[in-house]
């Protein structure tokens, strides 16, 4: 699995959904923290990760994928 | 992963520091900030800073020199009285400075670091043995753990009685590792509040979902807890044979105002200033209990109301509304994208590279400026109404050493979160779900928004 949205009540589980890339995820995801603050959604893009969180209470948002797993041609805008 | 340690460090530390967030309390050198803080909790002592009116109580989105507040760039906070539940003295009551205002959430958590005052602690009962009830509250980027308590809840002359609110601590009972995999709030000093008071349309934090049994229903953010595990599900006779453990929405945790006394309890509003194009160092608002119900809650009769999901809590649409942004429309019962009003996040969080916008150099906030549109409508497409606003080079703002910002904005590339700064140089009304206020274009109930 190369990429993964969702819109619902919930997030799925995020170290199951990404793997041995949960540990960057972490990384990144305390990092992203400190500028967006208190409920801000938060959007990583690095080498390696894509991960958009946000949402309110009961309206969780979130899209993933592995950056240089995308087949050619995928347009990121299409994953939703 | 190619993005070194070194190259993310200096720059999130850059803004970090510009930004007033440098709460690491062993940072105190890179922190411009005067104020106090500590693990425990930040900021002045809140009695200075109260309200002595009816039905309002100020809010704050400041710098420490004024009140002392200790948080972060377009952090809105008030001050929150508690005590313990049922109370008959006010030597049983603490006030709490520096707890976030969220309109994007339900319900107050306070740190158990912050708090003096004997609480109650819930229990829930399975399989015929008493638990303390413990939670997960997940919001869209982060979580707060703790144990659900009850307490009075004084905001300025109004008090709920004998209501949930969660204690939030990182070390109370065994997390789950679910709720680990998120991380949740450690401390105030990392998180920049001392609580969150969630003030959104609807009243639970959870709502009908969370009283069902059945696992596929019920989101299993509360928990059975003894000192050796929580656990948010058993085995029982439900369908199944493993049943969620249903908690009643009256023990769940609440939107504080939707329990104070009629006249009070329809909705809210807040008001702020607004502020120039390269910021202010402190403002002060005004968060009004009840709408149109008493003398001083009265709304202009331009103010136009913007329905929200009714169905919300169950059908994963939230407070959502709907936002066309450059020819994309977010929110709405057809989109998988949302669009909110939520006070809690710091900023403009929107789809910006779309529309010529450039982010900053190893930072998701905007390096451009321009200025832009978008049309917000109600959940089913009216009314409607065009909305300008701006966008700023983040590192011109942070460089005037401001702390309240209307025209901060980040890239989020599927979501329209309108943030603190849509609520600068408005007054906001939160109408609270199921409860009515009438508006010059005739009675409008909630949940919707108004401005």
């Amino acid at each position: 699995m190369f990429a993964v949205a969702w819109q619902g009540k919930q997030h799925p589980d995020l170290r199951q959904l990404l793997g041995t890339q949960f540990a960057n995820f972490e990384k990144a995801l305390m990092a992203a923290r400190k500028i967006r603050r208190g409920h801000a959604p938060i959007e990583i893009n690095e080498a390696g990760l894509h991960v958009e969180l946000g949402g309110s209470s009961r309206a969780m948002y979130g899209r993933v994928w592995i950056n240089g797993q995308l087949p050619a041609g995928v347009d990121t805008n299409d994953i939703h | 992963m190619t993005f070194t340690k070194s190259m993310q460090t200096v720059t999130v530390c850059g803004i970090t520091l510009l930004f007033l967030s440098c709460t690491n309390k062993s940072d105190t050198s890179t922190d411009s900030s005067s104020g106090s803080c500590s693990n425990a909790t930040i900021g002045m002592a809140a009695s200075t800073i109260t309200s002595t009116n009816t039905n309002t109580i100020p809010v704050y989105v400041a710098d420490s020199t004024t009140t002392g507040q200790v948080g972060y760039t377009n952090e809105p906070v008030i001050s929150v009285t508690i005590c313990t539940p049922n109370h008959t003295s006010s030597t049983q009551c603490q006030t709490i400075s520096n707890v976030l205002v969220d309109t994007g959430s339900y319900g107050l958590r306070l740190f158990g670091s912050a708090i003096n005052v004997a609480l109650t602690q819930q229990t829930v009962t399975v399989n015929s043995t008493s638990y303390n009830l413990g939670q997960c509250e997940v919001f869209g980027s982060g979580a707060d753990w703790g144990a659900v308590k009850t307490a009075d809840v004084q905001l300025g002359n109004q008090t709920a009685t004998n209501i949930p609110i969660q204690v939030i601590d990182y070390n109370f009972s065994v997390m789950p590792s679910a709720c680990a995999d998120l991380h949740p709030d450690t401390d105030p000093c990392t998180a920049g509040y001392n609580g969150i008071i969630g003030v959104g349309v609807f009243a639970q934090d959870c709502g009908s979902d969370c009283n069902s049994t059945a696992t596929a229903t019920n989101p299993g953010n509360y928990f059975a807890c003894n000192s050796s595990q929580c656990a948010n599900a058993y085995t029982g006779a439900c369908s199944g044979g493993v049943c969620a453990i249903p908690i009643p929405l009256s023990e769940q945790v609440v939107n504080p105002v939707t329990q104070f006394p009629t006249n009070f309890n329809n909705g809210l509003s807040l008001t702020l200033p607004s502020v120039g194009s390269t910021g202010a160092s402190a403002v002060q608002g005004t968060m009004t209990f009840g709408i149109n119900s008493t003398a001083g809650n009265v709304p202009a009769s331009t103010v136009v109301v913007y329905p929200a999901d009714a169905s919300g809590m169950t059908d994963g649409h939230g407070m959502d509304f709907i936002t066309v942004f450059n020819g994309t429309t977010y929110g709405g019962a057809a989109s998988s994208n949302p669009a909110f009003l939520d006070s809690g996040s710091n900023g403009l969080f929107f789809n910006g590279t779309s529309a010529g916008l450039s982010e900053c150099t190893g930072s998701s906030f905007f390096c451009s400026t321009a200025s832009k549109s978008a049309t917000i409508e109600g959940y089913l497409t009216t009314p409607s109404i065009g909305i300008s606003f701006s966008v700023a080079n983040t590192n011109t703002l942070a460089s005037s050493g401001n702390t309240c910002f209307s025209n901060l904005a980040g890239q989020q590339s599927t979501i329209f979160d309108w943030g603190l700064p849509f609520f600068l140089g408005r007054t906001v009304y939160v109408g609270f779900d199921g409860k009515s206020a009438t508006y010059n274009a005739g009675s409008s109930t909630g949940p919707y928004w108004g401005f």
